[in-house]
């Protein structure tokens, strides 16, 4: 699959990102650094994207080996039942796009974090009047 | 009687020469005493050449032991190169568990080995990390797996692929290890 335009992506990252913020598009936590957003209806699709934390072993100062881990993110997106790939972003290929799905990644957790606290909080009984 | 006199003093007087006699003129002294140093000389000798034969015995036995660690490393190569990018949370668990366990088990020996020893306990920190790269994706909903594809295989592909370089690592330490074994013998 030849590379889209990362000028173009980014931009639509940047949309999804507001969408998100916004509550306008609704993802779910398929597992503890899998983010999912499902579009159910006629174009029925998803957008995934996953943290990845890869080990970068390199040489220490003080000699020997040390083992570092660098958080990478993959962004994919998919149509229809059968999950066909329609686009698949690396951040390890290219750093400006790890960083904008880094940005997006933590915008979508804290989306999903505070729908989850709201809805908490909407299961907790109001405070009595004294 | 004198006659016997004489005879008896004659044969007294030899016996007192003999005796009188220093032993290391003797010639039967020399004959045991030569008799017993090359005893002597012979038993050390199958001493020294038990004790090469019982070396030699154990360095056999260890590169033994290194070929079998080494074709079990390279099955287990084999198999971390093998990976399907759509393998599955409870599948990619089965097979950390398996080669982890195979792994612990071939080089634990070797684990205070000067020459291994650093190799073997980055191999081990390897493992562990990737135990928290596939712990990491263990999904919320099993029946949703296939929502995110490859989600499993991008989370551990790096960890695989360290553990992957540091098996090559260890095996062409033991292949030196091996080579070096083989000249010492051959010099002895």
């Amino acid at each position: 699959m030849p590379k889209p335009d990362a000028g173009e992506f980014l931009e639509y990252v940047k949309k999804i990102g507001e969408a998100a913020r916004n509550g306008t598009m609704e993802w779910s936590r398929a597992n503890p650094t899998t983010l999912v957003h499902t579009q159910v209806g006629p174009q029925r699709a998803r957008i995934v994207i996953q943290r990845v934390d890869r080990p970068v072993r390199e040489q220490s100062p003080l000699g020997g080996v040390r083992q570092r881990v660098i958080k990478q993110y993959v962004f994919q997106v998919t149509q229809g039942p059968a999950n066909i790939q329609m686009l698949s972003m690396d951040g390890s290929d290219d750093e400006h796009i790890n960083q904008a799905l880094e940005t997006l990644y933590e915008t979508v957790s804290q989306s999903i974090s505070r729908k989850g606290l709201d809805f908490l909080k909407s299961l907790i009984p109001p405070d009595q009047p004294k | 009687m004198t006659n016997d006199i004489a005879i008896i003093q004659t044969a007294l007087d030899s016996v007192r020469a003999i005796l009188a006699e220093p032993f290391w003129r003797r010639f039967d002294f020399w004959l045991s005493f030569i008799a017993s140093a090359g005893g002597v000389v012979f038993s050390i000798m199958a001493f020294s050449e038990a004790r090469k034969a019982k070396r030699a015995a154990t360095e056999a036995g260890r590169i033994v032991k290194i070929q079998t660690v080494a074709i079990e490393l390279t099955e287990i190569a084999q198999k971390l190169g093998s990976m399907d990018t759509n393998i599955q949370f409870n599948e990619a668990r089965d097979l950390l568990a398996e080669l982890s366990r195979r792994l612990r088990r071939a080089i634990s020996a070797f684990a205070k080995d000067p020459d291994l020893g650093d190799t073997i306990a980055a191999l081990r920190d390897a493992l562990t990390t990737a135990k928290k790269s596939l712990n990491s994706v263990r999904p919320a909903d099993p029946s949703k797996e296939k929502d995110v594809p490859h989600a499993v295989y991008y989370a551990v592909e790096s960890d695989f692929a360290t553990i992957n370089d540091l098996v090559a690592d260890l095996l062409g330490l033991f292949e030196r290890k091996s080579i070096n074994m083989g000249d010492e013998d051959a010099k002895t």
